[in-house]
């Protein structure tokens, strides 16, 4: 949807900040360009578009910028921005959408070691409904192809019993608050499924092998 | 040390993962319905208050319930089918807020056999136990003192810096430690130039990423970082294996002993 502009400026295509509105709610046309998000940014040293410019490519259709950058990925969700911007606008809100729509879009993510961290994070809870770091790092290991980085770290948290083993699945005890049997309370959807079939793997999640009771 | 308290902490029965920091990234769904069938339990269970010892559990538990009360109408409930009531009604807090409120700080104060005086510390809160205000609910977001008055009421020396709720890098952690590294080893450099002995933290996370890396960020001298309750179960008189001292990577139990507040064989 292209808005023509007096002088023969080339028009405003703002697909995207539509699209932002219609799936956050936020009016990416709020922002002045304050810099106070950036301002207060941890990683902005990090990053390859600093938010607000990325606000600033929202509001003038830049999408290739807005969607291609570095930024929405390497944005550590820490909500300063949200929690400074004199507008109200939920900035780190928008870099989650961005890095969404990239996907959405067929993008390949800018930083791929986060979306890998991701999906293999929400496989862990899908599997056993809570986490399971050594199951997570040894996934983000062998997809990341770096083998060897922070091996020291995870032998000293072993040997001080920081993580365990064993994921340590959520069964449901007989207790004061047992409840019926419920549906998982996320869609099951084929990621779920990426992993060899398995009975006790796939077997859905309140009915763990272990606990079942 | 919260039984020491007289708070009892009751662990709920088929609780499950809030989908932390991967979840609202991934699949903002997900990341709704994982806390909310969490708050569903507790409020089947009869519970009116579910307190959480890290931060982002209790970030993400608020923001499921601050969608809900945006919710307009309010949603189909997601566990539908007999499961039970939405989750708004149950009011969840951080392990610290809780204290505060439900024992207090003199009574805190007054059951502290062993106060830790002469240790000075810096509280570091991180991002989410405060932000965004509009879903934690935090008074003063860019300065919060709950820590500092719990640390006070167990004699700890609260020293001030500016760092209270800078970001160590969270879950950057497991996908780019080069960030980690440089924003906690800033951290721990800031805690060190306030003349802090130790540093507070309320976040396990945060606590993994300041205590644990400290080791890879070429420190002059390492700096312990203690999650709060280690300090008051040591306040509280209870035996040290309470304190889970020996958990630390970087060992506070040499600074513990020179201040006198260790004995020197347990």
């Amino acid at each position: 949807m292209a808005e023509a502009l007096p002088g023969g400026q080339p028009p405003i295509h703002s697909d995207l900040a539509r699209r932002v509105q219609a799936e956050t709610g936020q009016n990416v046309f709020l922002c002045y360009q304050c810099v106070r998000c950036t301002s207060g940014c941890p990683v902005a040293e990090f990053l390859d578009w600093q938010p607000n410019q990325i606000m600033r490519a929202l509001q003038l259709g830049q999408d290739d910028i807005a969607l291609g950058a570095q930024t929405p990925w390497l944005c550590a969700a820490c909500q300063t921005c949200t929690t400074r911007c004199p507008q109200g606008l939920d900035v780190a809100g928008i870099m989650e959408f961005l890095a969404r729509e990239a996907r959405a879009r067929g993008l390949r993510p800018r930083v791929p070691e986060v979306e890998i961290f991701n999906q293999a994070f929400m496989r862990e809870v899908r599997l056993w409904r809570r986490a399971y770091e050594l199951g997570l790092m040894a996934e983000m290991k062998l997809r990341t192809g770096d083998l060897t980085g922070d091996l020291d770290l995870g032998l000293k948290m072993i040997l001080k019993q920081k993580l365990a083993f064993r994921p340590r699945p959520c069964g449901r005890r007989a207790g004061p608050n047992r409840s019926p049997a419920r549906p998982a309370p996320w869609p099951t959807t084929r990621a779920a499924r990426c992993i060899p079939r398995r009975r006790s793997l796939t077997s859905p999640p309140g009915r763990c092998a272990r606990r079942s009771a | 040390m919260c039984a020491a308290l007289g708070l009892k902490l009751i662990e709920l029965s088929g609780w499950v993962c809030c989908g932390s920091s991967a979840a609202h990234r991934a699949d903002p769904e997900a990341a709704f319905r994982l806390p909310l069938a969490n708050l569903a339990l507790a409020e089947q269970g009869g519970f009116r208050e579910m307190t959480m010892p890290c931060a982002a559990c209790f970030n993400r538990h608020k923001a499921a319930q601050h969608r809900l009360r945006q919710a307009d109408p309010p949603p189909a409930r997601p566990e539908a089918a007999g499961a039970g009531a939405p989750g708004g009604a149950v009011q969840v807090s951080a392990l610290g807020e809780a204290l505060l409120r439900r024992v207090g700080a003199r009574e805190v104060a007054a059951r502290a056999k062993r106060p830790l005086a002469g240790l000075r510390a810096v509280c570091y809160y991180g991002c989410l136990l405060t932000r965004p205000a509009h879903v934690t609910g935090a008074e003063h977001p860019e300065n919060p003192t709950e820590l500092d008055a719990l640390m006070r009421a167990i004699g700890v020396e609260v020293v001030d810096w500016s760092y209270k709720t800078a970001c160590c890098g969270a879950a950057h952690s497991l996908t780019r430690p080069d960030i980690v590294l440089k924003l906690s080893g800033e951290l721990i450099r800031q805690a060190q130039a306030a003349g802090a002995d130790l540093i507070v933290v309320a976040c396990p996370l945060c606590h993994t990423n300041l205590d644990a890396r400290q080791f890879q960020m070429k420190l002059e001298s390492p700096l312990p970082v203690l999650y709060f309750t280690q300090l008051m179960a040591l306040a509280l008189g209870l035996p040290q294996k309470a304190a889970a001292l020996d958990k630390n990577l970087v060992d506070p139990r040499p600074l513990l002993r020179a201040k006198g507040l260790l004995e020197l064989y347990p």
